[in-house]
């Protein structure tokens, strides 16, 4: 009697609770690494709360560096205009793609001088697509992927 | 053959330079450095195989290269069935672009959607549609600054179970077009079996290239993208509870 089966628990009921959830976990992963950055890569591991697999790899491997130079940011990142690319109901990694338009032209980057060392070639708006797979414990959405798709919006 | 030959090396480069950007941002870089887009990169690298410096002549095509001496080392490019002819370039762009110049402007993938989204019953029409239109992108064309226009132009679906279709339409969602779930559209399939499918898509662009302000020039050939690529669960619905039956409820599931 084969039925449709259905998957073991659907952490969203819908694509609209799917998308609020991964701008929720955007803002902490943007809310908790810029902290860790303003606090010159101090305690980066605030940052597993928010972030997992690869894109975490890579940010803790970022601040280290940070750490190592001394240097820190100020400004606030921005975000806006979250859109759904894919949700995955059935899978755990990448359950949600999303699309991002994020601002950092209030943000700057300061070495241990306080001197910026901002490039004069970084875009202030950027698109980004960003993965998110559930935490291991809960139904909470971790950043697993935060690739740039376009300069501007 | 010139220009089939140049027209696969774009996909191929495209293809390359797709996936060797594919890189998670750090969250220092975007802040200090920004990081390189998967698409587009005006701002590093080798990664251009633009003509610069060559120009090469299909012998078919437009534009003249009139004024040429007998004494031409490229005497090649005076025969017009020739294949073969590659002359220095001096400074004017007479003859057609070809889509190999412009490898290093990327379109903008379109993105594949279902309806149902990751599941769909055996018989019934599974609506597919594709998001992202014409757009445009800047970049260097031959040592100048130049827009290249994309245009979708063809859509070539990939079911997963074998089958296979080709539209000039993207499609659109039931909603979209006014009709009920489960309607055919002219770019549904059916699925026969009980099993996952991976669907692809393939979304051939045709493009035009200008210099600022001056009129699009369209390239010949298309470029064909990838897009994303969906999984979707294909079942039985024997048993579907509904509030009323098809006399109450015409417009119900399955009525």
């Amino acid at each position: 009697m084969p039925m449709p089966t259905p998957s073991a628990t659907p952490v969203f009921a819908s694509e609209e609770e799917a998308l609020a959830a991964a701008e929720v976990a955007y803002g902490e992963y943007v809310a908790v690494a810029s902290k860790i950055f303003a606090d010159g890569g101090a305690g980066a591991d605030r940052l597993r709360a928010a972030a997992t697999g690869a894109q975490l790899e890579a940010d803790l491997a970022g601040f280290r560096e940070v750490l190592r130079l001394g240097q820190y940011s100020t400004g606030t990142t921005t975000f806006e205009r979250f859109e759904l690319q894919q949700y995955n109901p059935d899978s755990s990694k990448e359950i949600v793609v999303v699309y991002v338009c994020e601002d950092i032209t209030d943000v700057d980057v300061l070495d241990q001088d306080g001197n910026s060392i901002v490039s004069p070639s970084r875009p202030d708006l950027t698109t980004y697509e960003l993965a998110f797979d559930v935490a291991e414990v809960g139904t909470r959405l971790l950043v697993s992927r935060k690739e740039a798709w376009a300069v501007g919006c | 053959m010139l220009r089939v030959l140049a027209l696969s090396s774009a996909i191929a480069l495209t293809f390359l330079l797709g996936q060797a950007d594919a890189e998670v941002c750090g969250f220092n870089q975007a802040l200090t450095n920004g990081c390189d887009p998967m698409t587009v990169d005006t701002t590093s690298g080798p990664t251009s195989v633009t003509l610069t410096g060559t120009d090469t002549t299909s012998g078919s095509g437009a534009g003249g290269d009139g004024g040429d001496s007998n004494d031409d080392p490229f005497a090649d490019c005076d025969n017009p069935n020739s294949e073969t002819c590659i002359r220095p370039f001096i400074g004017t762009i007479t003859n057609p672009v070809t889509l190999s110049d412009i490898a290093t402007f990327h379109p903008t993938p379109a993105v594949d959607h279902s309806q149902p989204t990751g599941w769909t019953i055996i018989g019934l029409d599974t609506n597919f549609y594709a998001t992202g239109g014409q757009h445009i992108v800047d970049g260097t064309l031959l040592g100048r600054p130049a827009s290249v226009r994309f245009t979708p132009v063809q859509w070539h679906w990939y079911y997963g179970d074998g089958a296979s279709a080709s539209h000039p339409v993207a499609g659109s969602t039931w909603r979209a077009q006014g009709i009920r779930e489960f309607d055919p559209t002219s770019t549904s399939h059916i699925y026969r079996d009980r099993d996952t499918f991976t669907i692809d898509l393939d979304v051939e662009f045709a493009a035009e290239y200008r210099y600022a302000g001056g009129p699009w020039v369209p390239i010949t050939g298309t470029l064909t993208i990838p897009a994303n690529r969906l999984t979707i669960s294909v079942g039985h619905a024997k048993t579907v509870l509904v509030e009323h039956d098809c006399r109450r409820n015409p417009a119900g599931p399955g009525c």
